[in-house]
């Protein structure tokens, strides 16, 4: 049995590779139906876009990409039928230039094709402008200075949404979707802090522990972390009854809490096997 | 020296103490100022973009006309890089048909158009009954005008009027159906995505091999890492869903939600302050020109 | 999202292709790998250019005009020269000037030289006159990052930090044992960990106690850090994985099935030809 243990030690990693692509396909293709319950800082990220106020226009900046879609895009799209669904005018607008995919794919679904919106009076793409944290300054300024026109070429001034919006000032909430620099970290420091504006997040869970402290500080209301987070509020939208279907984060909790497990599991015999180890090296 | 370091020094200085004041006087000038300052440094930015991508060029092209081991490899790069070009520049698909009025013939012409679209007859009946003066967009869009001008004829010969059109030089890098829009989702999208998807294996074969309990503080780590990654999934609530009331505070979502928002804020925020501290600092440095390595000075 | 069936086998092939760097390093991968470097440079390049160079830039410097006519004094001129632009590209640069709804202002020649004297960086002997734009950069940076950070990151911190320790009213005995508790937590945590990365004094005597509770909180957090690292990497294997049992069906011609036994094949006979490659790395 030692013997054994101390062999673990030094087992080929593909082995471990293989068993981690088994135990993460396994469950997509056969899933358990694990239920999901919200945590108190997704909570608190749909109690405080459920409290904005009626027809109160919301900016919603999608700052990731292709590579962190699988965790940020659910919640995108949750977030979306839930403002959607109360009825605010959103302003889409991109710092990173993936995130204009991201937000027309998502616009596509969620304001077109389910809530058959309109265009330029409901919400509107801004699209991607590079600058980083110069444009989240340029626009408590202006908007039209930084984004004279929208992504698909139309004078913004020309767009109903955009009347009586001038700079960050005329938007009653911030949504960022996060997935790095730049993202929730830059909008806090340069719009919702200085300006006192109302703001939550959705992030990766890599982001999640340099953002927290902006939620526990009230710079923040509530944080989506993560693809469980987006679980999470895929499960308050659907008990709010905004929608029936089911969303893509919560289909793969079933695969992210086995290989939560497994990974718990290897760490656990790897300290077994280090222990064993050790004791036969103190013994001779 | 002038122009090579103290111009330089003068310009990160200007601009710098500007950028600084313009946060605490926001009248005239340094709010105009502001506005103009921040579509100059995003204007440049984009040029160091281009830079990137020139440079990349050159070190791959290098490669292959001198031969160096793997230039093959360097080839496929340099034709993903003049491919993206081509559809960024060059060539852009994008094409539609606006319809302005369905004619007499409107059955045909919505089963024509559901074909397409792959949409019950009725939805696009709803959707095309009454068209405004400028007609409306089918969305579907096509790579060569060849196939919208065939899609086009179709409607005509059905009895509709239609006009041809294609998404605008600008519009094109996000619009549906054009080339640039397939390499976006078929090539980089895919090869983004699991360049970091691949992390997860060795996140996984790391934690097997490298994370031992040595001493306490790995001890912490360990547990609070763990606890986090079982609380925080939908198994941890059904692992421990079944403890009595007053167990409840060891049931692992309520005790990861505490190490979370308690224990892990404090060390988050130590962390925030210190790192802020430091780049405020280097901040000041780098504007009193005492920083001058952004030049290749030290 | 619709997907066409030419697309999932390229972008099925591209995913596996780096997927098979877990076995070892191989052609598929490197293949992969430098098509992926190609593709981001000239995407992001083309990104920059079309939407800020063009609109932002090129749309200040000659804005449309109607009619050409109207011209005067230096501008006549100045269109002459964009018209060398439009005849290189029609498709930028289209006739009369860039559609941006922007007023003139000829100021933003000076980003313009700017941003042509960072690409001469390129060329070794007046590459330092990317210094110029470099410093532009760094300077506009460092003045709007200090006054973002010193207010959210440092006072609103410290604000956050400082919490009550009382009761409040309305709440039972062991709510505000909780509550206390709690944020005698974050405080004690806070100022410890805090303490520890004071260096100007030796940690000894009791600095050093609290220098120890200011490092599990660190390592408290450097755990969680852990865990959501472990979690967002398994959010992304499993986006991947989606995909590819999507482009598994027969809709898409079982392209993630046919691809993956070819390569699999491929593999096999590429060990057997080369043994030494067959180790692990």
């Amino acid at each position: 049995m030692n013997t054994f243990l101390q062999k673990l030690d030094s087992v080929d990693r593909r082995v471990i590779f293989l068993i981690i692509a088994v135990v993460v396909i396994l469950p997509l293709i056969f899933p358990l139906g694990l239920p999901v319950e919200p945590t108190q800082t997704t909570i608190d990220a749909f109690d405080a876009i459920k409290a904005i106020p009626p027809g109160a226009k919301v900016l919603m900046s999608f700052d990731y990409g292709p590579s962190t879609k699988p965790e940020i895009h659910p919640m995108s799209i949750a977030v979306l039928r839930h403002l959607f669904h109360k009825g605010h005018p959103v302003i889409v607008m991109c710092l990173w230039p993936d995130g204009l995919f991201m937000a027309k794919e998502a616009l596509d679904q969620v304001a077109l094709e389910e809530y058959k919106l309109t265009y330029g009076r409901d919400f509107v793409n801004l699209g991607y402008r590079p600058g980083n944290e110069a444009i989240i300054k340029g626009i408590t300024q202006s908007f039209e200075a930084n984004f004279t026109m929208d992504a698909m070429g139309t004078l913004i001034r020309e767009l109903p949404i955009m009347k009586d919006v001038e700079n960050i000032d005329d938007v009653s909430f911030i949504i960022n979707m996060s997935a790095g620099f730049p993202g929730a970290v830059e909008w806090i420091q340069y719009a919702a802090d200085p300006h006192k504006i109302p703001m939550t997040s959705g992030n990766t869970s890599i982001q999640v522990n340099e953002v927290l402290p902006y939620v526990k500080s009230g710079q923040m209301q509530g944080i989506i972390a993560g693809m469980p987070a987006a679980a999470e509020y895929e499960a308050l939208i659907r008990r709010a009854g905004m929608t029936d279907e089911m969303g893509e984060a919560t289909s793969s909790m079933d695969a992210q809490s086995i290989a939560h497990l497994v990974i718990v599991l290897f760490i656990v015999l790897g300290n077994i096997s280090y222990f064993v180890k050790r004791k036969q090296e103190k013994k001779y | 020296m002038l122009l090579k370091r103290y111009i330089p020094l003068a310009i990160v200085f200007l601009v710098g103490s500007v950028t600084l004041i313009s946060w605490f006087i926001p009248h005239r000038p340094f709010g105009s100022l502001e506005i103009h300052s921040t579509q100059w440094f995003d204007i440049i930015a984009s040029f160091a973009m281009i830079l990137g991508a020139l440079n990349l060029l050159k070190l791959q092209g290098t490669k292959i006309v001198q031969r160096r081991k793997g230039w093959l490899y360097s080839v496929a790069a340099v034709s993903g890089f003049f491919l993206t070009l081509v559809f960024a520049f060059l060539m852009k698909g994008g094409h539609y048909v606006v319809i302005s009025e369905v004619g007499s013939n409107s059955a045909e012409v919505y089963q024509a158009i559901g074909d397409q679209l792959n949409l019950p007859f009725g939805v696009v009946a709803g959707q095309y009954e009454s068209l405004s003066e400028n007609g409306k967009t089918i969305p579907k869009y096509f790579y060569t005008e060849r196939g919208a001008r065939a899609f086009e004829s179709d409607l005509n010969s059905l009895g509709a009027m239609t006009a041809h059109q294609e998404v605008a030089w600008g519009g094109h890098l996000q619009g549906s159906g054009t080339y640039f829009h397939w390499l976006f989702s078929y090539v980089f999208t895919p090869l983004s995505a699991t360049m970091f998807a691949l992390l997860a294996f060795f996140v996984a074969s790391a934690s097997y091999r490298a994370f031992k309990i040595r001493n306490v503080e790995a001890t912490v780590l360990l547990v609070a890492g763990v606890i986090l990654m079982i609380g925080r999934v939908p198994l941890g609530h059904f692992l421990t869903s079944w403890f009595p009331s007053w167990l409840q505070w060891l049931h692992l979502p309520n005790l990861q939600e505490w190490i979370y928002q308690y224990p892990n804020v404090a060390g988050a925020r130590a962390i925030m302050i210190g790192i802020a501290l430091g780049l405020v600092g280097t901040s000041l440095r780098v504007i009193l020109g005492i920083e001058k390595s952004f030049m290749g000075e030290k | 999202m619709e997907h066409s069936i030419l697309g999932a086998w390229v972008a099925a092939f591209l995913t596996l292709a780096i997927f098979s760097y877990l076995y070892n390093d191989n052609p598929f991968y490197k293949f992969a790998e430098h098509v992926y470097i190609g593709v981001s440079a000239a995407y992001w390049g083309s990104i920059a250019f079309w939407n800020q160079i063009v609109p932002n830039m090129f749309g200040r410097l000659w804005p449309h005009v109607e009619d050409p006519s109207t011209l005067e004094g230096f501008n006549v001129i100045w269109y002459k020269l964009y018209n060398i632009f439009h005849f290189i590209s029609g498709n930028i640069f289209p006739e009369n000037g860039v559609y941006a709804n922007h007023d003139q202002n000829l100021t933003y020649i000076i980003p313009f030289i700017l941003g042509i004297f960072m690409l001469l960086r390129l060329i070794p002997s007046i590459g330092w006159l990317a210094r110029w734009s470099l410093a532009y950069v760094v300077g506009l940076a460092a003045g709007l990052r200090m006054y973002g950070f010193m207010s959210s990151n440092v006072l609103s911190q410290i604000y956050g930090t400082i919490l009550p320790l009382h009761g409040e009213a309305g709440l039972s005995f062991w709510q505000n044992t909780g509550l206390i508790l709690n944020n005698l937590v974050i405080i004690v945590g806070t100022l410890s960990a805090l303490y520890y990365f004071f260096f100007s004094m030796e940690h000894k005597g009791i600095f050093s106690g609290i220098s120890r509770i200011g490092i599990y909180f660190l390592m408290v957090s450097f755990g969680a850090s852990f865990g959501f690292a472990v979690m967002g990497r398994i959010s992304l294997l499993i986006g991947r994985f989606n995909d590819l049992i999507t482009y598994s069906s027969g809709g898409y011609g079982y392209a993630t099935l046919v691809l993956l036994l070819i390569m699999v094949a491929t593999l096999f006979i590429l060990s057997r030809q080369d043994p030494e490659k067959n180790t692990d790395q």
